[in-house]
């Protein structure tokens, strides 16, 4: 990979992983430093991909990786509490708070589903689990977001 | 399926440019070090290029003649061996760039009114026939592959640079959801999708062939046609159960590198015979 595509590949897929990060871990300084060890790996990988949609698939995926090893670090080495949250986070903070509310699991799902339009199955070869889990989770979460997802689409 | 509440409240989320600036600061720094593969592990298939094994196709209705000879990559190698990605490179071999001259003055027009950064300009015909007759550039002929069902074709023209350097015609059969990116082109799905790359002058040479499967286990064979003509045969085996598994064969044809790609449904056996049966095709 040159510099030139990997800096292509920056631009057009790092808000991407940060926002898998965030949605994953919840931590705006986490998310960012697991966004900046994905695109390391890509760089260090010397890979190609067959398409655009390969390359996206494989950074979801490390991404999903890196966040498990992030959140197996923290369980050992850091109080989650301790961790201070980024005071400028977005302005449409109410679905924002309610997603990262939902329980890990549920709101990788939700995000993967809802925002970057991956159906069902494609989540489940993202993140490991079987296709009924997926669906599992995703109506679980559809439940806790249901009313504002209503309030938001009306 | 985008949710609009999900795109207003995780469209605010972005990465700030400090961020981005450190990601490719760190790229450019350990440039040097990220040269070093982890865990190259060279293959004793084809160390030397073989003795060409003969045969020249020479077209009609072309601007000029292409002479395909089939040959042999110098050196295969299983690359990768990391985390998340297994793969094979192909290097070398008897590879010619094809001259200019051949290019019809479609595929010339396409490279020079390119919409700005857009560097992959793509023709899509009925089939690759209609992209070959469109091109100028005819590819070598293989029965097996010729009588395959069209489920869709493209040619891509790649003008990175001062022109057309790389054509790929990619040719794929029924049931396959294709997408296109910049760079090539993915099939999703059972069936064949089949690759010829031919690079011209513009090229300063053939680049070495790294192919990464993420999620795959990877080891590669020879095999020789009834015709004489080699393919480095690829078995993809996933890691993970909803996957399905595949098949690949790669073939110089000197000026042309050829990929074929099956994906594996029901009997693996059968899938390899089929692939020989696609690889015999060609006139050698």
């Amino acid at each position: 990979m040159t510099h030139g595509e990997f800096a292509r590949a920056v631009e057009a897929y790092a808000d991407m992983v940060f926002r898998v990060a965030f949605s994953s871990l919840g931590r705006w300084e986490d998310a960012e430093d697991v966004t900046q060890e994905v695109f390391l790996k890509l760089w260090r990988s010397d890979r190609s991909f067959t398409s655009q949609e390969h390359t996206r698939f494989w950074l979801i995926r490390v991404t999903v990786n890196e966040c498990h090893r992030a959140v197996r670090w923290y369980r050992r080495n850091v109080l989650v509490e301790d961790v201070p949250e980024r005071p400028d986070a977005p302005e449409s903070r109410e679905l924002l708070d309610t997603v990262m509310d939902l329980p890990e699991k549920l709101r990788v799902a939700a995000y993967l589903f809802y925002y970057e339009g991956y159906s069902t199955h494609e989540i489940a070869r993202l993140v490991s689990v079987p296709e009924a889990t997926v669906r599992s989770r995703l109506a679980r979460a559809r439940e806790k977001l249901r009313e504002i997802l209503k309030e938001e689409d009306r | 399926m985008k949710n609009r509440a999900f795109e207003k409240a995780f469209s605010d989320l972005k990465l700030s440019g400090d961020v981005r600036e450190r990601i490719l600061d760190a790229a450019l720094e350990s440039d040097d070090k990220v040269k070093v593969r982890r865990s190259a592990r060279p293959l004793r298939l084809a160390a030397v290029a073989a003795a060409v094994t003969a045969a020249v196709c020479l077209m009609a209705g072309t601007a000029l003649a292409v002479a395909y000879v089939s040959g042999r990559f110098d050196t295969v190698e299983v690359i990768g061996g990391g985390e998340y990605a297994n793969g094979y490179r192909l290097s070398g071999g008897e590879n010619q760039l094809l001259p200019l001259d051949v290019l019809s003055d479609g595929v010339m027009a396409m490279s020079e009114e390119r919409p700005e950064g857009e560097a992959v300009r793509e023709f899509q015909g009925e089939n690759w026939k209609a992209a070959q007759e469109f091109s100028g550039v005819v590819l070598p002929e293989n029965s097996a592959i010729d009588a395959l069902p069209v489920g869709g074709s493209a040619l891509k023209v790649d003008s990175r640079g001062e022109g057309p350097a790389r054509l790929t015609f990619i040719q794929w059969t029924d049931g396959l959801e294709m997408s296109f990116g910049e760079y090539s082109s993915q099939s999703m799905g059972a069936g064949t999708t089949v690759t010829a790359e031919l690079y011209t002058e513009l090229a300063e040479k053939v680049p070495t062939q790294d192919r990464y499967y993420a999620f795959y286990d990877c080891t590669v064979e020879e095999y020789t046609s009834v015709n004489g003509v080699n393919a480095v045969i690829t078995r993809l085996t996933p890691n993970e159960p909803e996957r399905e598994e595949k098949l690949l064969a790669d073939i110089n044809m000197g000026s042309c590198l050829f990929h074929i790609e099956s994906s594996v449904t029901s009997s693996s056996e059968e899938a390899l015979k089929e692939l020989y049966r696609l690889v015999d095709g060609f006139a050698g």
